[in-house]
């Protein structure tokens, strides 16, 4: 298999090819960077122009798209505390705290290594396990999804900061959010209020601009003391860069996101937006300073970054290997295969090699072109650190606005997201965090899904969660990441009581 | 202490938010009734209990330490109307989704962005000018062109 894919290299590098590839990074790293605008509809938008291409220049392109989208979404999300992508909403957590510190560019850099390192690894292991691991993948059913997800609320004492409490609060409130709409077992409608837009429920790309990008103008808004405005004015430091000792000190946090994301990637339906989350989630616990995440961590920045750029390598398993698309973003790219006639499946590997093993050599190729793409967004990016905040803010008002609209072209979306907006800017006021809000929202409809499903199977029956051994191993870590976030709590408790006396 | 009053403040809306969804709003959900899982209305039951458990132990929380503390003032002699800028900007908003829908991208969005700019404090014709003719020209290639979007 090597020397098959060594010599798929010599497909690929070709002008055309890398071409393709450059392109469909920069023009997914620009969509990923526009709130709003997502890695899907990048996707979706360069398919139509790779009609006339061969299949291996036209995946070059579409995969490229891919990285850079999911890539690309970092950039705002530490620069204006607005991800460009669902995926990125983690990076805010410590990227936008580190950009108010005047490390912008640190934050920039990490992401942007985490990125590759992940993402490198992750094709690496996508060329040589796609198959074994693809056939793991099919062991998960609702019950080990359920606890997968039991798991990840976990992650909500992770990320409450101060008080857990406001935390808990905060998380029960984007569950509460996350039930509007039908429910997913019957259809009974659940708090629509007689409103047919709500019936599909509340699109998550809407709230988190809501929360994060209108919340932020309206904070911007607000007169500032003296040492507010200059550490605002700290944002245009952006020439600081990471240093290797950073980068290396960041090493074990990607490798265990890098892990993760492959693992969570290649099981369909959970999405690098969860698999960012839980990888926060542990590299927080394991952190020798979990007290500085949420507040501007490095390693919070490469744990975001490592966990949601490892899926994109995870999620093409399933797809490639079984043909069965991980979530909306590889459905597109499965779409895609079949308009250029191919069948993706076990199959495919045997009978469209010459296809299979230039597109894993493609992916390589993108791996080492994101570097340049993304240093040169990052200059492109950096610009907007240079606009006077009165006039950038009211500029991502609008951006945001258009990027909402873009989604659906519906003006009940618009009005959505400035309620977020408001609840999200009231919620910063009473001090409560936005981040358990945001998991409560996220985990909710899947937790739902796979614990109703998983009861309807066993008739009602709780014991289906005990059955396997992949639900009994996340029910134990759940119990002992419980154990662990109450001994961290407790203990950051009394170093501050110390730090008081 | 003024933490204190905002988490009594939060705490007693959220308390009264669980009760009135539990006893008020749930109930009223169309329930498909089976014996093979859980109805539609479980979740946000559970979801409203545990709000209702932490905000009623905030509430007692942060009341106990507004009783205990000795005076309760604020001083409203330092208010300017710059403080309810944030209110401004969201009727700004607002007011531009609605002009939006109506008179379409074009008219609505300079008008939208040079009143958010002069409400947050830009008086520089000059930049007010060019910033509105780069973000319309940007969006507009992006949405209209690209994304092939009806703006009006």
């Amino acid at each position: 298999m090597l020397v098959t894919i060594i010599h798929s290299f010599g497909d690929i590098l070709t002008f055309t090819n890398l071409a393709a590839i450059f392109l469909g990074l920069s023009f997914g790293t620009l969509f990923g960077a526009i709130p709003g605008l997502t890695a899907t509809m990048g996707i979706a938008l360069v398919i139509p122009l790779t009609y006339e291409m061969s299949p291996v220049t036209a995946f070059a392109a579409l995969l490229g798209a891919y990285k850079g989208g999911v890539y690309g979404g970092s950039i705002p999300a530490i620069l204006i505390n607005t991800p460009g992508t669902p995926v990125a909403a983690v990076t805010t957590f410590d990227g936008y705290p580190m950009a108010r510190q005047g490390k912008a560019g640190k934050a920039m850099d990490i992401a942007l290594w985490s990125s590759v390192i992940a993402d490198f690894f992750a094709t690496i292991c996508l060329i040589f396990f796609a198959v074994s691991l693809a056939k793991i993948s099919l062991k998960f059913g609702p019950p080990e999804y359920a606890c997968i997800m039991i798991f990840a609320l976990t992650l909500v004492a992770g990320v409450s900061g101060d008080s857990m409490i406001k935390g808990i609060i905060a998380a029960c409130i984007g569950f509460l959010f996350a039930t509007v709409g039908l429910d997913p077992m019957h259809s009974s409608p659940r708090y629509i209020f007689g409103t047919v837009s709500l019936m599909s429920g509340i699109n998550l790309m809407v709230m988190l601009i809501g929360l994060f990008a209108i919340s932020e103008v309206l904070i911007q808004c607000e007169p500032k003391p003296d040492d507010i405005k200059d550490k605002i004015s700290n944002l245009s430091k952006i020439k600081d860069r990471a240093t290797w000792s950073e980068i290396r000190h960041c090493l074990p946090i990607i490798f265990k996101g890098t892990v993760l994301g492959i693992l969570i990637g290649a099981i369909p339906g959970i999405g690098p937006t969860t698999t960012s989350f839980l990888n926060y989630s542990e590299a927080r616990r394991t952190s020798k300073h979990p007290e500085l995440f949420g507040k501007g961590s490095l390693e919070g920045v490469a744990a975001a970054e490592s966990g949601n750029n490892a899926t994109v390598g995870g999620t093409l398993i399933p797809l490639l290997a079984l043909g069965i698309p991980g979530d909306i973003t590889t459905a597109v790219l499965l779409g895609a295969l079949m308009i250029h006639g191919l069948t993706p499946g076990p199959a495919l590997f045997i009978t469209n090699a010459d296809f299979v093993y230039p597109i894993f050599a493609s992916l390589i190729v993108a791996t080492l072109f994101l570097p340049i793409v993304g240093k040169l967004a990052i200059r492109l990016f950096s610009l907007i650190t240079r606009i006077p905040k009165n006039m950038l803010f009211p500029t991502v008002a609008i951006t945001c606005t258009m990027g909402v609209y873009g989604l659906g072209t519906s003006f009940t979306d618009l009005k959505m997201m400035l309620f977020f907006g408001v609840i999200g800017y009231i919620l910063r006021k009473f001090n409560y965090p936005l981040a358990p809000l945001l998991i409560g929202f996220i985990l909710e409809p899947l937790g739902e899904r796979a614990i109703r499903q998983s009861l309807a199977i066993s008739q009602g029956d709780p014991g289906i969660f005990f059955k396997s051994p992949i639900s009994i191993l996340f029910l134990v870590l759940t119990i002992i990441a419980v154990i662990v976030l109450v001994y961290i709590n407790r203990k950051t408790a009394d170093q501050s009581k110390r730090t008081l006396r | 202490m003024m933490k204190d009053l905002n988490d009594l403040i939060s705490s007693g809306f959220f308390l009264l938010l669980s009760v009135g969804l539990f006893f008020f709003i749930t109930p009223n959900f169309v329930e498909v009734y089976n014996n093979m899982g859980l109805r539609a209305s479980f979740f946000p039951n559970i979801a409203t209990i545990i709000l209702f458990i932490f905000s009623l132990i905030l509430l007692l929380n942060s009341g106990l330490r507004v009783v205990k503390a000795k005076r309760v003032s604020k001083d409203f002699s330092n208010f300017n109307l710059k403080q309810i800028r944030p209110f401004f900007m969201a009727l700004c908003i607002l007011i531009y989704i609605i002009l939006f829908e109506k008179t379409g991208f074009l008219f609505s969005t300079p008008i939208a962005l040079i009143g958010m700019m002069l409400l947050m404090g830009q008086r520089h014709i000059r930049l007010l000018a060019v910033n509105t003719a780069i973000v319309l020209g940007f969006l507009y290639f992006v949405f209209a062109y690209v994304l092939n979007l009806n703006l009006h």
